[in-house]
């Protein structure tokens, strides 16, 4: 009894006085912590995704501190930005640098199922098993990349997050109707009727009526197809009880579609330009590293 | 003196602490990627295990023997060990921020470290002085840092090397790492 008492009391003692001196060392010398760049680094969103071009969060908090621009944090968006710009009292500045948002989508039909695209997401937005097909739930994306280099068969891209194109159709329920249903249609006597009562400005309803009879949207949409806000005042004033509404409906159907499968090839083009320009800054990055450690064996005699 | 030079010498190169007792293999192959923390780490092994050799000489014989509780000396060294190498880190953060810069982070990974541990425990087992102790614990840390610096070296220059691809990186490190042993084991017997 005695001797574990001894035992007790020496370990005791021994663990009292070191902890005794830590603390007072602690006291004595603190640590000179930077607490802007803590502050910082606090509102920042912890990806370590380096899209802002530092290594992590982290060093960003620090060249932030720096004086670094506030806009680089595509993860963060701009409720970062503005969070940055009420903590350092800075002006916000424009926007991050990535204004157009972005997932990431995986091409299901080539994913081998490595698993090393889960493994490098940030916020758990892949899901999927090894050997078996991973996705993207993309409301948790943040778009911020770092899953592409892993990716062993270059099956993930950037998509830009689909925005309904306004140049759609608006009528969607109701259907303004003509001024007689009853009555046959005739051809366009070119009265001029509907130019005087469409509500839209330098809208000429007859002409843009000759170009979509005739499928051309593209002529039709240069004389301000785009424009037309579907009231269906023109059907009702047409003396020739011509539907032109279901022309127009058509026509800003066909130049929507049209618009989004340009906007596609265009954003096809831009991701796919950005992949090489990503892949030529990898390989230059590589070789640029290898180079300094190549240099830097100048007091090394044995990397020669 | 004969005795300290033989000491020295044994710990430095007969027993290497790596090499031939095998010990503080985790920074051995952790840390030798690279050779400048590499150093680094040699130093502040270097300043551990010397610290460490004479808090626990201290313990032994100020407390442990006294009071007859030997068998507690893993535990307490262990303890002691921890705790004065944090406290030097602490003042060393304070006064000689250059040196804390070098050595920071290798401080604190080090101090449970069993290299730093078997210097204490070898010292109380073969009953030396106070002296032979610190020389004891100098010729290990020397020995330490030779090795890990070699070592660094081999392995950077290994990184340009073309190595078959099934041993790139640790593989052929560790075969490297067993040949080296071999070379010291030439060392058996110099000590007399």
């Amino acid at each position: 009894m005695a001797a574990a008492l001894t035992v007790v009391g020496v370990l005791g003692a021994l663990g009292g006085l070191l902890a005794a001196a830590l603390a007072w060392v602690d006291r004595r010398f603190p640590a000179d912590r930077d607490d802007v760049v803590e502050a910082i680094d606090a509102l920042l969103p912890q990806t370590q995704c380096a899209q802002c071009g530092y290594p992590g969060c982290r060093p960003y908090a620090e060249a932030v501190a720096a004086g670094e621009a506030i806009n680089l944090c595509p993860p963060g968006g701009e409720d970062t930005q503005r969070a940055l710009a009420r903590l350092l009292d800075r002006d916000p500045g424009p926007p991050p640098t990535e204004p157009q948002a972005q997932v990431a989508r995986i091409d299901e039909s080539a994913c081998i199922g490595c698993f090393r695209c889960v493994e490098a997401c940030p916020v758990d937005a892949i899901v999927g098993a090894p050997q078996l097909m991973h996705t993207v739930l993309e409301d948790r994306c943040t778009g911020c990349e770092l899953c592409l280099p892993p990716c062993p068969v270059d099956c993930i891209d950037l998509e830009a997050v689909a925005t309904p194109v306004p140049a759609r159709p608006l009528r969607i329920l109701a259907r303004p109707r003509n001024r007689d249903p009853e009555s046959p249609t005739l051809a366009c006597i070119r009265c001029g009727d509907c130019e005087t009562v469409c509500p839209v400005p330098d809208l000429v309803p007859q002409e843009l009526h000759w170009y979509c009879a005739d499928g051309a949207w593209q002529a039709a949409g240069d004389r301000g197809l785009d424009r037309c806000i579907e009231c269906g005042r023109c059907n009702q004033v047409c003396p020739s009880n011509i539907d032109l509404l279901a022309g127009f409906t058509r026509g800003r159907q066909a130049l929507a579609e049209d618009a989004a499968a340009r906007a596609e090839a265009e954003d096809a083009r831009r991701r796919y330009q950005r992949h090489l320009e990503r892949n030529a800054a990898r390989a230059q990055d590589w070789e640029r590293r290898r180079r300094a450690r190549l240099e830097a064996g100048g007091d090394r005699p044995w990397l020669t | 003196m004969t005795d300290l030079a033989l000491i020295l010498i044994g710990a430095l190169l007969v027993n290497n602490f790596v090499l031939a007792q095998f010990l503080g293999l985790c920074p051995f192959m952790g840390v030798t990627r690279r050779y400048e923390p590499a150093l680094a780490m040699a130093l502040a092994t270097a300043f551990v295990l010397t610290t460490a050799a004479a808090v626990s000489f201290v313990l032994h014989h100020a407390v442990l023997v006294p009071l007859s509780l030997e068998y507690l000396r893993i535990v307490a060294f262990i303890v002691a060990i921890a705790g004065v190498v944090q406290l030097t880190e602490r003042v060393m953060r304070a006064s000689h921020p250059l040196l804390h810069e070098v050595l920071g982070i290798y401080l604190p990974l080090i101090t449970s470290n069993c290299a730093v541990l078997a210097v204490a425990l070898l010292a109380v087992g073969e009953s030396l002085s106070f002296l032979e102790t610190l020389v004891f614990a100098l010729g290990a840390a020397g020995g330490f840092s030779l090795v890990m610096v070699l070592f660094a070296a081999l392995r950077e220059r290994l990184e340009h090397a073309s190595v078959p691809e099934p041993f790139r990186g640790v593989p052929v490190a560790l075969v490297t790492a067993g040949i080296l042993s071999l070379g010291f084991m030439g060392f058996a017997g110099l000590g007399g």
